[in-house]
């Protein structure tokens, strides 16, 4: 054991853009991330900032106008330029995904039996007979009651719930060592967001299994994760331990970010902080921190290209900001829990 | 499932009573005395009113369609006026030929339109989609009367594969019979094939787009497996519809590649009877395609519930 352990997901200044009319949209622009086995990565950042199309490169399920360079390493292998069938091959053992909204990610004609044991059946060489007693485990591992009768189901004959619960079992079928979860509670009711995000941490904790959580909410990250990356425009603007990252954020659109995430120690009349204006068009990004149009603390250093780079910190907590938070300044340490508890705990 | 099997049977009734009462009011309806047209100015009044009254024409036009709906129901269409043959009888010896070409062209069809249209989907925008596109364009831009006559002058005069005209039943030998079938249902299938790929090119073009694709994908699983798996049965169901149409279209509507390949089907009966005046004939016959259309439409909309199970449901609900 002398060797190092090879990173699970190794991203490598990955661009993902896509053609259109106008010029291509640069989805994700220069992004390095690496995920350790077993280790659990939050990657947050607003609706456009590029979190999701980085899941979908890894995953191979660009569009066909999208184009791509860098490396995308999944256990050694670069899925960026390895053939189809070696992708696929990946696809299911090594790493899986959960989709936002499993309404749609089901396919409403195909029986919830074929759509869970046809990844078994081709990965892991098992007859049809055994992938479906392998499925009612995994049904009865993700709380999905009566999982014999369910192989028999229509996706539109089960609750969003328990959609969700079968979207993970399928995601779980070849015992993948990532899990990507784009999302994996939006489409859902509060009350049922987190049982899916407490059952994502118990399969993952029992399996051993790495993840990368995304969402658009911090609060959701916060307790479940050992790091998280906060993306912009395209852009990682900071990255570190979960813990430094939301007790002393180094970033200024990270600070921005957890200000206006609603808390409940806040008093009552005041007005909750917003981020002022838009994110840049992703055709004509600014030349240096993409955040400067937006930030109150951003000068003409800002506006150099390269401005944006990551500067390591301790721990591992990097940052791109030319004037950052100054340490323990920005945080939200005081009632951490309180603030950051998951939406559906806040509002139900 | 059953009550929604129900609902569209209730409905197809009504449809059915409705198009055959025009069909009957058709003979009203139509300008100038129908036996006048059918005996020639030379006649006397008296076998005029005679004919009218034999017709029925004299009578208000419910009573002539209920008499005719009580005659057609227990399978009485009447006697051809020219001919003396019973309609049905006609139609019924006429039918296997135009169910065969109708059911033939329909399976040629389907079996070249959905691989084209999924060869072409795999890949949008490739030189595979292009040219199939390409090809279905052609094909829907072809007439019937400008593809048999081409056909016939290729492969049965020049390549002698087929023969140039004629029929064989079935009942004498299904090869023979096959021989003879082909190159009319060729005929009738080109733009049919047209059509059909053109329709599910498109709706497996926006099926693709779909989240459950994606997901599938994610799973590992090949291009050609998602495609036949997960993308066609979600694709296909305008095209059943279509297809129906089609169907019940070609039961009454193979009447020019009939007449070229001279084969003895209800196409050529209609337009035998048409030319001949033999009103009776038209009418027993036309009705007979309005039902057979009517019922076939049926199944389909019924066949919706086994392609989409939340059709099932919601019938039910």
């Amino acid at each position: 054991m002398t060797a190092p352990t090879r990173p699970l997901l190794q991203v490598e200044d990955l661009r993902t853009w896509i053609a259109t009319d106008s010029g291509p949209v640069r989805a994700v622009d220069g992004v390095s991330l690496t995920v350790a086995a077993g280790e659990a990565v939050g990657l947050v950042g607003e609706s456009g900032s590029g979190k999701s199309m980085l899941a979908r490169t890894v995953m191979g399920l660009l569009p066909d106008r999208a184009g791509t360079s860098g490396t995308v390493l999944l256990d050694g292998v670069d899925v960026l330029t390895a053939s189809t069938r070696v992708r696929q091959s990946l696809l299911g053992p090594k790493v899986a995904m959960v989709f936002q909204d499993a309404g749609r990610a089901l396919n409403p004609v195909v029986r919830i039996g074929r759509q869970i044991t046809e990844g078994m059946v081709r990965h892991l060489g098992i007859s049809r007979a055994e992938a479906r007693e392998r499925a009612v485990g995994l049904l009865t591992e993700v709380g999905v009651p009566d999982p014999r009768r369910r192989l028999a189901n229509y996706p539109f004959q089960l609750s969003g719930g328990m959609r969700q619960r079968i979207m993970i079992a399928i995601a779980l079928a070849c015992e993948p060592d990532l899990l990507i979860a784009d999302e994996p509670t939006t489409a859902l009711d509060v009350t049922v967001q987190r049982q899916i995000l407490d059952l994502l941490d118990r399969v993952r904790t029992t399996r051993g299994m790495g993840l990368v959580l995304i969402s658009h909410d911090l609060g959701l990250v916060a307790g479940r994760t050992d790091r998280v990356a906060v993306m912009y425009s395209g852009r990682m603007v900071e990255e570190g331990p979960t813990d430094a990252v939301f007790d002393s954020p180094r970033h200024r659109y990270t600070e921005a970010l957890l200000a206006s995430t609603p808390s409940l120690d806040a008093p009552r009349a005041r007005r909750m902080r917003v981020i002022e204006g838009a994110l840049p068009d992703p055709r004509r990004p600014p030349a240096g921190c993409r955040f400067a149009p937006r930030c109150a603390a951003a000068d003409a250093a800002c506006e150099v290209p390269g401005a944006d780079s990551l500067r390591d910190g301790v721990l591992g907590h990097r940052h791109a900001c030319v004037h950052p938070v100054p340490p323990g300044a920005g945080g939200v340490a005081a009632d951490r829990d309180a603030a950051l508890m998951p939406a559906d705990e806040t509002r139900s | 499932m059953l009550l929604f099997a129900a609902n569209r049977v209730v409905r197809a009734l009504l449809v059915i009573l409705f198009a055959t009462f025009l069909v009957v009011a058709l003979l009203s309806i139509a300008p100038g005395s129908l036996a006048v047209t059918l005996l020639g100015d030379a006649a006397t009044p008296d076998a005029i009113a005679d004919l009218e009254a034999r017709l029925g024409l004299d009578e208000p036009l419910w009573e002539q369609y209920s008499s005719w709906l009580g005659d057609a129901v227990t399978g009485d269409l009447g006697t051809s006026l020219r001919t003396r043959q019973d309609v049905l009888d006609a139609v019924v010896e006429r039918l296997p030929v135009t169910l065969e070409l109708a059911l033939l062209a329909l399976v040629i069809a389907l079996l070249v339109a959905v691989p084209m249209a999924l060869l072409a989907a795999n890949r949008p925008g490739s030189l595979v989609d292009r040219v199939s596109t390409f090809l279905a364009s052609v094909g829907l831009a072809l007439p019937a009367f400008v593809v048999a006559p081409v056909l016939v002058y290729f492969l049965s005069l020049k390549a002698g594969l087929f023969p140039v005209a004629g029929w064989e039943r079935i009942g004498d030998g299904l090869g023979d019979n096959l021989h003879h079938a082909l190159l009319p249902a060729i005929g009738v299938a080109i733009p049919e094939i047209a059509a059909f790929q053109r329709l599910l090119r498109t709706d497996l073009d926006s099926t693709l787009h779909e989240d459950f694709i994606s997901a599938a994908r994610a799973r590992g699983m090949p291009s050609g497996y998602v495609l036949w798996r997960h993308a066609l049965r979600p694709s296909s169901f305008s095209l059943v519809t279509l297809a129906g149409i089609s169907f019940g279209r070609l039961l009454g509507g193979t009447v020019i590649v009939e007449a070229v390949f001279s084969l003895p089907g209800l196409g050529s009966l209609i337009a035998g009877s048409i030319s001949a005046r033999d009103v009776i004939m038209v009418q027993g016959a036309v009705a007979f395609i309005v039902v057979a259309y009517v019922v076939l439409n049926t199944l389909v909309d019924i066949g919706y519930g086994f392609l989409d199970p939340r059709v099932r449901r919601e019938a039910v609900r």
